[in-house]
């Protein structure tokens, strides 16, 4: 049998690494092509956002509770599918990329990009609630390490929007959150982390202090220390605390 | 009469500085070629971010690291043109400098761990992969990525001693398709473009990439001696690069 030759074989090797480059951006181009989450996208502003409905078999109709999931930067929106399924209703799941211009050297204090991205959610939340027409009644905000941080200020920023707010592994030193405590008397938020986790370690005089202050502002509100988590174990809890607060509807007035 | 006739005897050629040798084409020259403009363009696209992103590190940084890169660039081009230069390959297998080509080699994968604090080549692992975020999926695959590389290119010099030359710098080259490949999803101004392009970066490994190209081209002749100088400096780079990413220096 004749060998093929080393340039067909070169050939094809260039051909396989420009197939697998095509493939990453394929992926990225069109996530839902693999992660089978219907195709529900919009783009605001330059900003691209995913929405599903957790429950595959429901029809999705007006009026449902809404969890907004600030997406971080690596991510796709097939993260969202880690929440499909796993609600006792039908939830609408959004994912915004919000986010995903923000460098991983971001501090959460910066206040120049917190000011641009507060202003844009605002923008954002419109344009949601316009188009989706979920219940404004029943809208959570959640995120993991530093979306979670965000999350938690966007939810203290406009608390009235918001009933509740589940931040996992959330360092809860921005200002936005420490000078506004208060807020935390109209939003439920709950607070995971992990107890090796190890900023919560160097912060954990901090972290206990904020801890008492939100459960202190709300009688519903959480904060959990899981005492063998990390920051990454944390994730395991994060849907028994979204459907934790997905029991409370926002209270007209409060 | 002469009773040593040089003439009808075999002696030993002694080239003519003047005049390239004849020697066969560099294997594999097309994936070297084609590599090597990939690494090019991946280079200029790092170039660019950086000036981007210049804010974001400290001052020194940007014109440091562009310079850096136009110098890095301008020696793939060099190395293109010598591949594409007549009459100067040699066989491989026996020329100096071929240790030290293997070790720079060796080094080139362990010396881009450093931009991942030496993961996977630290007892800590599992602390470190614990305070990675949830969402960053990519890291496993740029762990055994690292670790494969150097046992792999560890096997390889190996072959190479034990007299499979050819088919070790053959190796040099699959290993350095299997690095383009994009592996890095770390959030950090270097990478951010290719994570919006393609959900990962291949830039991780840009410098171990040429690195190793140079060491096939240096086993097969193209300056064996100064190819095993320029990866030593390309593996320095990225050293330095990682030891300031983990002491916070640069980002």
């Amino acid at each position: 049998m004749k060998r093929p030759s080393t340039r067909i074989l070169e050939n094809a090797a260039i051909l396989l690494l420009l197939l697998v480059y095509s493939g990453f951006a394929l992926r990225r181009a069109a996530p839902s092509v693999f992660t089978r989450i219907p195709p529900g996208f919009t783009r605001i502003q330059g900003t691209a956002s995913y929405y599903v409905c957790s429950d595959r078999q429901a029809i999705p109709r007006e009026g449902l509770p809404v969890i907004i999931d600030i997406g971080q930067a690596s991510e796709t929106p097939a993260a969202l599918t880690r929440f499909v399924g796993e609600f006792d209703e039908p939830v609408l799941l959004i994912w915004s990329s919000l986010l995903s211009d923000v460098s991983g050297d971001t501090r959460l204090d910066d206040g120049t990009v917190w000011e641009t991205k507060r202003q844009k959610f605002a923008r954002l939340f419109s344009r949601y609630r316009e188009t989706l027409r979920f219940d404004d009644r029943r809208v959570y905000l959640t995120g993991f390490g530093f979306t979670g941080a965000y999350a938690w200020m966007l939810a203290y920023d406009r608390p009235t929007l918001y009933a509740g707010v589940v931040a996992m592994s959330a360092p809860c030193y921005p200002p936005p959150i420490q000078q506004r405590l208060d807020r935390g008397k109209s939003v439920i938020t709950v607070v995971v982390c992990g107890e090796t986790d190890r900023w919560l370690t160097n912060h954990l005089a901090l972290v206990q202090e904020t801890g008492k202050a939100i459960e202190s502002q709300n009688p519903h509100s959480r904060f959990i220390l899981k005492p063998v988590a990390d920051y990454r174990g944390v994730t395991n809890y994060w849907v028994e605390n979204l459907r934790y607060v997905l029991q409370f509807t926002k209270e007209p007035n409060r | 009469m002469n009773p040593i006739d040089n003439s009808q005897s075999p002696r030993l050629e002694t080239p003519d500085p003047g005049v390239d040798r004849q020697g066969p084409p560099l294997p594999l020259r097309h994936s070297v070629r084609f590599l090597l403009v990939a690494c090019a363009a991946i280079a200029a696209i790092a170039g660019v971010t950086i000036h981007q992103a210049r804010v974001q590190f400290p001052p020194w940084f940007s014109p440091l690291a562009e310079l850096g890169l136009v110098f890095f660039v301008g020696l793939i081009g060099w190395y293109i043109w010598r591949i594409h230069r007549p009459g100067q390959i040699a066989p491989s297998g026996r020329q100096k400098g071929a240790t030290w080509i293997w070790v720079m080699a060796v080094l080139s994968p362990l010396c881009a761990s450093s931009l991942h604090q030496f993961a996977p080549f630290r007892l800590d692992l599992a602390a470190v992969w614990s305070q990675s975020p949830p969402d960053v999926k990519f890291i496993p695959f740029n762990l055994l990525l690292t670790a494969a590389s150097v046992l792999g290119v560890g096997a390889l010099a190996a072959l190479h001693f034990r007299g499979r030359g050819r088919a070790a710098a053959t190796g040099l080259v699959i290993v350095a398709y299997v690095l383009l490949i994009p592996n890095d999803d770390c959030t950090n101004a270097f990478n951010r473009p290719w994570i919006t392009w393609l959900g990962a970066s291949p830039l991780m490994f840009l410098g171990s990439n040429v690195a190793l190209l140079i060491g096939h081209c240096g086993l097969h002749g193209i300056e064996p001696r100064l190819s095993a100088w320029l990866m030593g400096l390309i593996n320095a780079g990225m050293l330095l690069l990682g030891l300031g990413h983990w002491t916070r220096v640069v980002w």
